[in-house]
């Protein structure tokens, strides 16, 4: 065995052999320090280990294994926006105006806030109740009233197959600006609509399918710049759009008017 | 570098595996398995059962063509390692059908041929799919398509005025060109603010009926059509095409087909002196458009189904499993519809064999195919399931740009009608 310490105490190893200069004068701060040491040792001590033990609890907690973060869920992922259908305008909206209510919907994620809704068409304006922005939570689902207002006959669709809803979206992670296609029934009854408040004037209805020939007939000088002069489609018998049921079946579907331009098998 | 104690504790770690591993394959040995003559190959330590893919591997269409078949692979791998299907080991059997018909249905005869094969990844043509969808079906062989976007192969020739199912066994997961043609030109005549339109397909099943869907919507739009011509796919030289477009009045070009004629064609316009916008649907989103555009394709446009695959959290796995993967061709643009596909049909033999008592039936064929019409899961792309046609329920679309030499995504639609 080889021990390298000594077997009996050294020289200056035992407490009485310590220098005795070195040991605390009465009276001095050192030996205030001693005398309060001494008589609170053991809460001291208690002390030091409760720091000891917070700081490595603090230092474990803060390089524990964490749990992966969520992945940052952009906010068109969770909403959904579904066309319900036709609705009556607001009495206060102005005229050539259209109602149909959507329904938004939030999936399971954060939280989002729709902060704009708009259509694509420069001749047509939107609002919508309630008015943006809103929050949507997961399980949120909401109907939506959107009116549009034809502010321009001249320029708006004939026949459009697959418009737009555009709905700006915000979470903590983006914003989207995120196009909706509510589908053919929402296309039928948007065309149906603008059709129906444009109709009494000839001049300024929307674009037929031979949509080059129209520009060329009906230039920019067809719009209504005075809304005075406008035909009048608020009445009750006017209103637009006229959707029930029953209209429906009087439309062009999306279906019939794309079967002459699609090929046979190439 | 490893201490010591562990590599002791890592040997350790290795001969308990062995052993358990051992047990395992001697108590799997000395189960049973009866196939009777069903799909499938009993490997003596359960069942093969081969996912077939069919897709250009070679030719223009390569980068697309590889993609898929790399996705399909890591679908593969990950139900094996996941054991996703109790006692089936999935094997993949890639095929080249260099976007031809004639060798797609080569194909599809070859994969009927194999009785392990019981569900089929792919084409990327809508032509080459037109030309394999009745060799499937006659052998009730499911196929799932990440990319094929013509309406007609779901809903019928006659899908404009009467949408009308032709085969029970052909799925995709691609959204079709009756929204995607509409959805380009609401955002070119809408938002880009193009007005007239020189319009270009190659007379593929898959250009011409794309760029006639987006003509449609154009025109509807108010859009002015100034000019047609069809080009040649097999060519490069498109001089003859681009002196009308120069002598046009047209504001954008759009391009039905693919981007081996759609990058040349973009960058002959340019040079041309014409700096007008090419536009194109998602057989022109492809790195190797921009490749072969070179730096006048910027500005250019593309559509492609879905929402960009790296910005949807279900997709994050499947991007860092590629990566990890070491494939080294890009997944593109029908990377994670691939892996939808192949995992739609290992969802199906899975609950096949599930509802079989743990085996493949004698028709396991015919099962797979009458599954996959029920088959829901949340993949890569997002939610996954079919409707009435075999179209995919989840139908989204983005517009890229091509800046700074990548397609960056400007605006996405979902179809929620």
């Amino acid at each position: 065995m080889s021990g390298i310490s000594p077997v009996e105490p050294g020289e200056g190893t035992r407490a009485g052999d310590a220098d005795p200069d070195s040991r605390p004068v009465p009276g001095t701060p050192r030996q205030r320090l001693t005398e309060w040491y001494t008589r609170h040792r053991r809460p001291m001590l208690a002390g030091a280990s409760a720091a000891v033990l917070l700081a490595g609890g603090g230092s474990f907690y803060a390089t524990r294994d964490k749990e992966p973060e969520p992945p940052a869920v952009h906010p068109s992922q969770t909403v959904r926006v579904t066309y319900l259908g036709a609705e009556s305008p607001p009495p206060s909206a102005p005229t050539r105006s259209f109602s149909f209510a959507v329904r938004v919907t939030a999936l399971p994620g954060p939280p989002v806030t729709v902060t704009r809704i708009s259509q694509p068409y420069a001749a047509v304006s939107l609002t919508s109740a309630p008015r943006p922005p809103f929050s949507a939570k997961a399980g949120f689902a909401r109907k939506i009233v959107i009116t549009m207002h034809v502010m321009d006959c001249s320029h708006v669709p004939g026949n459009a197959g697959l418009p737009f809803l555009d709905v700006t979206l915000r979470n903590t992670n983006a914003i989207d600006n995120h196009s909706f296609i509510l589908g053919e029934r929402y296309a039928q009854d948007v065309s149906q609509a603008l059709r129906a408040g444009c109709a009494d004037d000839p001049e300024s209805s929307p674009k037929p399918l031979n949509t080059t020939e129209i520009i060329r007939a009906h230039p920019a000088s067809s719009h209504y710049p005075d809304r005075a002069n406008q035909p009048e489609f608020r009445s009750s018998t006017h209103r637009v759009p006229l959707c029930n049921t029953s209209c429906h079946n009087k439309r062009v579907t999306a279906s019939d008017r794309l079967s002459s331009a699609f090929p046979a098998h190439a | 570098m490893p201490g010591k104690g562990l590599i002791v504790r890592q040997r350790s770690l290795i001969a308990i595996t062995a052993a358990l591993a051992a047990g395992a394959l001697t108590l799997t040995a000395c189960g049973s398995r009866d196939e009777g003559g069903s799909g499938g190959s009993d490997n003596g330590g359960g069942t093969t059962v081969v996912i077939g893919v069919d897709a250009p591997l070679t030719g223009d269409l390569t980068a697309l063509g590889l993609g898929i078949k790399n996705s399909v692979d890591l679908a593969v791998k990950t139900a094996n390692k996941d054991k996703y299907v109790d006692g089936v080991t999935f094997e993949i059997q890639a095929l080249d059908d260099q976007g031809q018909p004639s060798s797609g249905q080569q194909n599809a005869t070859k994969l009927v041929a194999d009785e392990k094969v019981l569900g089929v990844v792919g084409p990327l043509n809508s032509s080459v799919a037109e030309s394999m969808q009745k060799v499937f079906d006659d052998a009730k062989l499911v196929e799932v398509s990440p990319a094929n976007t013509n309406p007609a192969l779901t809903q019928g020739p006659n899908w404009q005025t009467k949408k009308e199912r032709v085969y029970d066994s052909y799925f995709r997961t691609a959204t079709t060109d009756a929204i995607q043609g509409p959805f380009a030109a609401q955002y070119v005549y809408n938002d880009a603010k193009k007005k007239k339109v020189f319009v270009v397909d190659d007379k593929k099943t898959y250009g011409a009926g794309l760029a006639s869907t987006f003509t449609a919507e154009f025109k509807e739009l108010g859009g002015e059509v100034v000019g047609t011509e069809h080009v040649n796919p097999d060519t490069k030289d498109f001089s003859a095409v681009v002196t009308k477009i120069k002598n046009s009045d047209a504001d954008v070009v759009y391009y039905g087909g693919e981007y081996p004629v759609a990058g040349p064609l973009s960058k002959q316009i340019k040079k041309a002196g014409k700096d007008i916008p090419l536009v194109g649907g998602d057989g022109i989103y492809s790195a190797d458009f921009i490749k072969l555009a070179g730096t006048e394709g910027t500005g250019d446009l593309a559509t492609s189904v879905g929402a960009p695959v790296e910005d949807l959290p279900s997709a994050k796995e499947f991007v860092a499993n590629y990566e990890a993967e070491g494939y080294k061709e890009a997944y593109e643009a029908y990377g994670g519809y691939s892996y939808d596909s192949a995992w739609a049909i290992i969802e199906a033999v899975k609950k096949v064999v599930e509802d079989n008592d743990g085996k493949l039936p004698d028709d396991a064929r015919a099962k797979v195919t009458e599954a996959m019409q029920n088959v829901s899961f949340d993949g890569v792309t997002g939610k996954v399931s079919f409707d009435e046609f075999g179209d995919a329920t989840n139908k989204q679309l983005t517009v890229y740009s091509v800046e700074g030499g990548q397609w960056k995504p400007v605006k996405s639609g979902t179809y929620t009608g």
